[in-house]
């Protein structure tokens, strides 16, 4: 039996992963602080299956899907809780399960309890990894430094937000809400990223690029039209090869 | 194909947006209105491969993984909680909050609301009410043949009764206050009530630390800034264009599915 159908198919099996990718980052347009996915192909080359000497067959293969780390554009909002990272570091959260998460959405509320919480209702860590709770009389006259550090006139510097160093934030698990955490077996101990700024009354946008997505859905598409294509000229040649064997010969 | 059900959800995530935005729109005049913004995070992932799997015998593992989003949600509307412009009015029950704090209002079927909106009104019975009738609360009661009424930047109410020149001191107006202002439920007619989101409402006197003062002769409007509003407006059609798109796409490709025999 030939490979080629089976070739088409991986292809039209990896494009739909494309398409659903793809369709999850625009949705997403809008979500503070979201971070594009990518996904990645690779090929599989089937050595036993070739008849040429340096022959085979290759089939795509679904190897993976990636975080599109660039920064997305800050829009000012003007509310004294919404907090922009500008830089490579990642917000720290903990969940209402009590797992650490790593982000970038800085929309923060306070809960009932004064604490700093994502919308979602995650809690916001500070610089040495603890959760941050505010004094409740000091609302919007809170000012957030380019450091992190939360201070209002009257109570001085009250606590300082964490931005956390994540190099292998590519294995990390996306669980929804804007949250990423680490693999089980993985622990990481986070280190402190200096070098990212804070900036107070902005949020971060989605880093998505509508054209970049809306580009891709068309290229999808073609190439979806094309493996089609493949299989049934793969299947008509069959055809004719069944009617032309079956036909006799005199 | 989950890219339709996906585009749905982002279909779905921008007419809330608009929805938000349309309301804010509606209440640029509102006195005391604050307008929201909807933020929105992605939904649940489905993890297809995870990460750090063996992919060999040799021990390598899976770098990373697959996740497939399934869209977004709504993760909440965030209401604005910036100062309104003062607008002077001259009217001496105007009194608008410059600073934290709401006024607290009685409601008539029991329980409190709080509003910033101070344009109060007096009741047949002499008693300063809001604007549907609901009394102010801590209540105060002007004395018949009040002429004038003066309300301090720290709430205190005098009223200057017939020819008498000194005035009475007939009240002290509070200001509420909460740790989570952004947690009150509007319930309409600019009213917000307390939940257990905003925690329970701090009484203060206008002027303490933190908390805002009086100022009579004014009102707050809204604090909708238009552009901003006429932008998201803008950005929210074309994202919804591009989700629908993404619809056209999964729906092409279906079909182009559908003709493999």
């Amino acid at each position: 039996m030939d490979n080629s159908a089976y070739v088409s198919l991986s292809l039209l099996t990896a494009l739909e992963r494309q398409l659903d990718v793809t369709a999850n980052n625009l949705a997403n347009v809008n979500s503070s602080g979201f971070k594009a996915e990518r996904v990645l192909f690779e090929s599989y080359l089937q050595p036993e299956s070739g008849t040429a000497e340096d022959g085979g067959t290759n089939y795509v293969l679904d190897r993976g899907s990636y975080v599109d780390r660039r920064q997305g554009a800050l829009v000012r909002t003007d509310n004294p809780l919404d907090v922009a990272l500008n830089g490579t570091g990642w917000f720290g959260y903990r969940t209402a399960e009590g797992q650490t998460a790593y982000g970038r959405d800085g929309g923060f509320v306070l809960d009932a309890q004064g604490r700093l919480v994502t919308q979602s209702g995650a809690q916001v860590l500070d610089a040495a990894g603890g959760p941050i709770a505010l004094p409740p009389d000091i609302g919007g006259t809170l000012t957030i430094s380019a450091d992190g550090t939360i201070s209002s006139p009257g109570a001085g510097v009250l606590a300082q937000l964490g931005a956390f160093d994540l190099p292998q934030i590519q294995s990390f698990e996306r669980i929804g809400g804007g949250l990423l955490v680490p693999p089980a077996d993985q622990d990481a101990a986070a280190l402190p990223d200096a070098e990212t700024q804070f900036i107070q009354g902005s949020i971060e946008s989605s880093n998505v690029e509508a054209i970049t997505e809306v580009t891709r859905l068309v290229a999808t598409q073609q190439a979806y039209q094309r493996a089609v294509n493949l299989m049934s000229s793969e299947d008509d040649l069959r055809k004719d090869m069944l009617s032309r064997i079956g036909r006799p010969s005199f | 194909m989950k890219a339709l059900g996906i585009a749905a959800t982002g279909m779905m995530a921008q007419q809330t947006n608009v929805d938000v935005i349309s309301n804010n729109i509606a209440n640029a005049n509102t006195t005391g209105f604050k307008s929201s913004r909807a933020s929105f995070t992605d939904l649940i992932y489905e993890n297809m491969a995870r990460e750090g799997a063996l992919t060999a015998q040799e021990g390598t593992t899976r770098p990373t993984g697959i996740d497939v989003g399934m869209g977004v949600r709504t993760a909440g509307t965030v209401r604005l909680n910036t100062q309104g412009g003062l607008v002077q009015t001259e009217n001496q029950l105007d009194l608008a909050v410059d600073g934290r704090g709401y006024f607290a209002v009685n409601l008539p079927e029991g329980g409190q609301a709080y509003t910033r909106d101070g344009s109060l009104r007096l009741s047949p019975e002499g008693q300063i009410v809001n604007e549907q009738g609901y009394e102010i609360d801590p209540g105060i009661v002007l004395p018949d043949n009040t002429t004038r009424v003066e309300v301090s930047e720290t709430g205190i109410v005098s009223a200057y009764v017939e020819d008498e020149p000194i005035p009475v001191e007939v009240g002290q107006l509070t200001l509420s206050t909460f740790v989570n202002d952004a947690g009150m439920r509007p319930i309409g007619n600019n009213l917000l009530q307390s939940t257990v989101a905003s925690g329970d409402p701090i009484a203060a006197v206008p002027g303490e630390p933190g908390v805002g003062i009086l100022r009579q002769g004014y009102l707050e409007s809204s604090n909708v800034n238009i552009i901003s509003q006429i932008t998201d407006l803008i950005v929210a059609q074309r994202a919804y264009e591009m989700n629908s798109k993404a619809i056209e796409t999964a729906d092409q490709m279906m079909s182009a599915a559908n003709q493999i025999k």
